[in-house]
């Protein structure tokens, strides 16, 4: 017969917490493999892009040579539109998935203190996205100047913008987590959480390049402008040579990932009280 | 020890608790019956503080659930064993929880052999047969070698062998001194598992006492006789005060008259009878008669006894 033991009350430690979410997202098969898919196969993208521009260059015009942006080649914005889905559905599986399965239930009676879960989540989630971000984005400069080297010359992880748009992933990926998050923590039902995350990364940067009902050009330009797609691609121009229309400031762009990524937090911590 | 005070939760105009008020105490089991719909999830949500009371109190060990910072090593539950994530095993689920609540990583190993899942650590969960996410649900529950614990429904999916083990591990849970709470639906499986039972019906409070206290609401019994002639036998035992109901085939059913008695006019009136079985009053009877006003969803239409206050 052993004795029972009253522990006393302490408070869940943050490092804990942080374990238990890390586990929880690793102990997932799937999610080491998406990210590694999407990390081989965001490069390799890269990677032929690069040889496109390689093949090309030697016919290529003068004029053309000039406002070459290699970031351009890098990062193909419709090709990073499912990235940035991919990102958004990756964070609201890491709240919906507890949801659909009941196992929030289970999580909130080891660790009550709901604020406390919800944000060792977050951090988890931004910690592990922005990781991806970063060796991607690193990953795709490298083939990227492995590709040019001794053609396309005056491009190295030292020319300016090329830190920014690493930078800028790494920010991007875990924002577009976030945002996947707060849409989870809203509408809890898996299959609308999904549609909700596809239809604001894939349509709504579509849907505002468009005459948007109810909103004046400029308003709709400005929306635009701050989405977290735009932000992000805004970021990572290197040379805007030619582009028509209204383009956010550095500064915009910056303030706009970060405002995402406050709002999201927010709404996944306000929204914990619900029953569950 | 569990306090549960003026418990109130509507949803909307359905009253799922209504002003429930008992309390559990350590070294026993108590049993929470009910019917379905009765209101006990919503109880125990409320006690672990998954749903918020509309009003009322739920303390475990005098704090409010959501006062805990970890809950594990203060009070293990085990709600629905399906609510865990399929794709993970149960070593990878368990150490997680571990983890949150800052429980060496051994405890793991030690509750899985518990309950008997030793060698199944390594598959996903969601290949689990449901008595094994009942035992792993129970798993979960004692992680935290915690003073009290509940219990919704812990033996469905469990076979003969598996409640009998539950209903041993509950028992000797209680006799280390912890509190174990436990809900069901079916009496019998209260009958040699509680101590104490408390009963609801309709999210109001039926009854709150001893179990030997509640055995004693079972008192009416009856007989069944079998003859060749229930007709003869049923006049003659009319005849004697008793009220005496041919249930069909050969059987007749009596109350009113003891065993003994049964047999000794049979005897003397030259009734032929093949069988005569006494029935005590069960317990299920009791429990079924108690919250017959209660119940929210019966089948057909069945008649309503008038006992229950």
């Amino acid at each position: 017969m052993t004795a029972v033991v009253n522990s006393p009350i302490s408070r869940a430690r943050w490092r804990d917490l942080l374990g238990a979410e890390w586990i929880k997202l690793w102990s997932l098969r799937s999610t080491a493999i998406v990210l590694g898919c999407l990390i081989v196969g965001y490069v390799y993208l890269a990677y032929k892009a690069a040889i496109t521009t390689y093949d090309a260059w030697p016919t290529m015009a003068a004029w053309m040579k000039a406002v070459e942006d290699p970031a351009h080649d890098a990062f193909d914005f419709p090709a990073f539109m499912l990235f940035e889905a991919a990102m958004g559905t990756i964070g609201a599986m890491t709240i919906s998935g507890e949801h659909a399965s009941g196992l929030i239930r289970t999580t909130l009676i080891a660790v009550p203190d709901r604020n406390r879960v919800m944000l060792a989540k977050v951090a988890v989630v931004t910690g592990v996205l922005a990781a991806v971000g970063l060796v991607l984005s690193t990953a795709v400069w490298a083939a990227t100047f492995t590709v040019f080297s001794g053609r396309i010359n005056g491009y190295s992880f030292s020319t300016p913008g090329v830190g920014r748009s690493i930078l800028a992933t790494t920010l991007m990926a875990p924002v577009c987590g976030l945002i996947g998050m707060a849409l989870a923590a809203l509408i809890r039902n898996t299959a609308g959480t999904v549609f909700t995350v596809l239809a604001f990364f894939l349509v709504g940067p579509v849907a505002f390049k468009g005459r948007v009902p109810l909103l004046s050009a400029d308003l709709a330009a400005d929306i635009s402008n701050r989405l977290p797609a735009y932000s992000w691609a805004r970021l990572c121009l290197m040379a805007h040579g030619h582009i028509v229309g209204r383009i956010a400031s550095v500064p915009t762009a910056w303030s706009a990932l970060i405002g995402w990524a406050v709002v999201s937090v927010a709404l996944v911590v306000l929204l914990r009280r619900r029953d569950v | 020890m569990i306090e549960i005070n003026e418990l109130t939760k509507r949803y909307g105009s359905v009253v799922a608790v209504d002003r429930l008020t008992f309390s559990a105490s350590p070294g026993q089991v108590t049993g929470f019956l009910g019917p379905n719909g009765a209101g006990k999830t919503t109880t125990m949500r409320m006690l672990l503080g998954l749903n918020t009371p509309t009003s009322g109190t739920a303390t475990i060990d005098g704090r409010r659930f959501r006062d805990f910072g970890t809950g594990l090593r203060h009070v293990g539950a085990l709600l629905d064993a399906n609510d865990v994530h399929k794709g993970r095993t149960a070593n990878a689920h368990l150490a997680a929880l571990a983890r949150s609540n800052g429980l060496p990583r051994r405890r793991v190993q030690e509750v899985l052999e518990t309950v008997g899942l030793a060698d199944a650590g390594k598959r996903r969960i969601g290949g689990y047969s449901l008595g094994m996410r009942q035992r792993l649900g129970i798993a979960t529950a004692l992680l935290g070698d915690p003073p009290v614990l509940l219990f919704d429904e812990p033996v469905n999916g469990l076979d003969p062998e598996g409640i009998r083990w539950a209903r041993e591990l509950f028992r000797r849970l209680a006799a280390e001194g912890r509190t174990v709470f436990v809900s069901s639906h079916l009496m019998s499986e209260m009958e040699h598992t509680a101590d104490h039972l408390v009963v609801v019906g309709g999210g109001r409070l039926i009854a709150d006492e001893p179990l030997a206290v509640f055995a004693a609401r079972a008192t009416t019994s009856q007989v069944v006789v079998r003859t060749p002639d229930p007709q003869a036998l049923a006049l003659v035992l009319r005849e004697a005060g008793g009220s005496a109901q041919p249930t069909g085939g050969e059987s007749v059913t009596v109350t009113g008259l003891t065993a003994a008695q049964v047999n000794e006019l049979a005897f003397t009136h030259r009734v032929m009878v093949h069988e005569v079985t006494a029935h005590g009053g069960t317990l299920e009877d009791a429990f079924m008669e108690l919250t017959a006003n209660s119940l929210q969803y019966r089948a057909g239409s069945v008649a309503v006894g008038g006992a229950g206050r």
